[in-house]
């Protein structure tokens, strides 16, 4: 080896070195449970069709398919978009009336345990029945769906390979075998690796010249991240989310634009209403469309329980692949990931929950701090081929005869 | 011993906790000393997985059976968080002395407490424990 190659070598050790000094013990710890990535995979016991390569090809082909809605127009990729994140720009999305609500980002969405921005579904198939039938999403039906899955050549082939005998079935069984199709689909949209998955991996395995490939913003953003900043209290996990609910001071109140002057304004109880939704909903896994006959799958059905402080909570988004999926929050008031920084370093504590997490506090971040916790979170996202796939997926199933 | 002979010394408070419950006591459990007691409490899974829901097996052990308090609640908070679980466990009672708690959830890494509530001979007793989840 020629001397400058050598001091260069020497002088990329010792930086990395430095690098890593600035993880105490917790901070590896914290760090090395984001991965690895991806995730084992596992199937989804409530599910029967999860994993199923024909339900598959038949949930890509329901998920653009318009007729599923009342005025044949609106489908699931209406407002979950394949090129955006499977969200939409939308701060509120549009079914055949403005939501209350962003829509989620499905990337990964089988490593959730609930489903919506205030989990009123216990299980990715009840998630996909909800918009269909709401009448101001898609109004659509059983009876309609049914019909569908029925005539429609196609949707009737692959029906009929993964379950032979579902057109005696009636209408509602035909809709929960749709919504199950439409969730071994979704189960498949997962993102790649990162940049931040290879500095994870090589400071698993104590490869200093690997972790001294992820830039040193971010590395500065993930300390923040990982230590002042607390992100990873609710951001746990590969996934960078506990999958629960938590207040942090968004306004909750809806700023509807056909509200009469002198009529109060709506709220978005968030999670209280989603937990009081999942209990009366027929689909949800205590009910009898629950594959699952050990019961593990309905054990948070079974034990979650509605609490004071669940008003205005709303679900912990997932932090990876985020630069695809703007705007922000479950209200979309957040135009861009710099927005959702300076949301927590200037956190206003009277608007939260007196009876909340007490953890939550303004982080008041220097302008270098923000740029740095933000190049970490960059470095969650990569080009994925996700919408490619489905293209293909909807090309194989139309060819079913 | 005649099976009304085992319910007199039962009514009496004559017989010990099985000695099988009290011994072998897995490495992951965690025991707490009372007057008139020790739980032994065994988590299922073990060790308590973080974000992803578990049981608890609970025994009493040292005592008479017949003098053992009822468990009434089984709990766990976050004392720094001021916030609890988002989930009510289920308590069965197995038989005298053994419980079992089922769904709990941690859904945050750091320090919880658990609670457990005794009630019996006219009096209420608390025992916890502290454990950080990671």
């Amino acid at each position: 080896m020629k001397l400058p190659a050598a001091m260069a070598l020497l002088l990329a050790l010792i930086s990395a070195a430095a690098q890593a000094a600035d993880f105490d013990a917790a901070q590896t710890r914290r760090i090395l449970g984001h991965g690895p990535w991806p995730p084992a995979e596992s199937a989804d016991r409530s599910n029967r069709l999860s994993g199923n390569r024909d339900a598959v090809r038949l949930g890509a082909m329901l998920f653009g398919e318009p007729r599923l809605s009342g005025n044949g127009a609106i489908s699931c990729q209406t407002c979950h978009r394949p090129d955006h994140g499977w969200s939409e720009a939308k701060a509120r999305s549009e079914g055949l009336r403005l939501q209350d609500r962003n829509a989620p980002g499905l990337l990964n969405v089988r490593l959730q345990r609930w489903f919506g921005w205030d989990g009123a579904n216990d299980s990715l198939w009840a998630a996909g029945i909800r918009p269909i039938l709401k009448d101001s999403e898609m109004g659509g039906s059983a009876a309609a769906t049914a019909k569908l899955l029925r005539e429609d050549a196609p949707l009737a082939c692959l029906a009929q390979r993964v379950a032979p005998d579902y057109a005696t079935g009636d209408d509602e069984a035909v809709l929960v075998l749709a919504a199950k199709a439409l969730a071994a689909f979704q189960e498949t949209i997962n993102s790649p690796r990162t940049p931040f998955d290879e500095f994870r991996d090589a400071l698993a395995a104590n490869d200093r010249a690997g972790m001294a490939r992820y830039p040193e913003a971010a590395q500065r953003g993930l300390a923040l991240f990982t230590g002042r900043g607390q992100c990873g209290m609710c951001h746990t996990g590969a996934n960078f989310s506990n999958g629960e609910f938590h207040d942090t001071g968004l306004v909750f109140f809806l700023n509807d634009p056909d509200r009469k002057p002198g009529t109060p304004r709506r709220a978005d109880p968030g999670r209280h209403g989603g937990i009081a939704q999942l209990k009366a909903n027929r689909f949800n896994l205590l009910g009898r469309y629950n594959d699952d006959a050990s019961g593990q799958a309905s054990i948070p059905a079974r034990h979650v329980e509605q609490q004071h402080r669940n008003w205005g909570e709303f679900k912990v988004p997932s932090l990876r692949n985020l630069t695809a999926t703007a705007p922000y929050m479950h209200n979309g008031s957040k135009p861009s990931l710099r927005d959702v920084i300076l949301h927590y370093s200037d956190l206003d504590e009277d608007r939260l929950h007196s009876d909340g997490e007490a953890i939550l506090k303004p982080l008041k971040l220097a302008e270098g701090e923000i740029a740095d916790l933000q190049a970490f979170l960059e470095s969650l996202s990569v080009p994925n081929d996700t919408a490619a796939r489905y293209e293909n997926l909807r090309r194989e199933a139309a060819a079913c005869r | 011993m005649r099976q009304s002979a085992i319910i007199a010394a039962l009514c009496l408070g004559l017989i010990s906790a099985p000695a099988w419950a009290c011994a072998d006591i897995p490495a992951q459990a965690r025991q707490v000393q009372a007057a008139q007691f020790r739980l032994i409490v065994t988590p299922v899974p073990a060790p308590i997985p973080l974000n992803k829901p578990f049981a608890l097996d609970i025994r009493l052990c040292d005592g008479r059976m017949a003098e053992f308090p009822q468990l009434t609640a089984v709990d766990a908070r976050m004392p720094a968080h001021r916030h609890g679980m988002n989930y009510k466990p289920a308590l069965t009672k197995i038989d005298w002395g053994h419980y079992r708690a089922e769904g709990l959830l941690l859904h945050m890494p750091g320090n919880w407490e658990f609670s457990f509530d005794f009630t019996g001979a006219g009096k209420r007793e608390r025992l916890t424990f502290s454990f950080d989840a990671q």
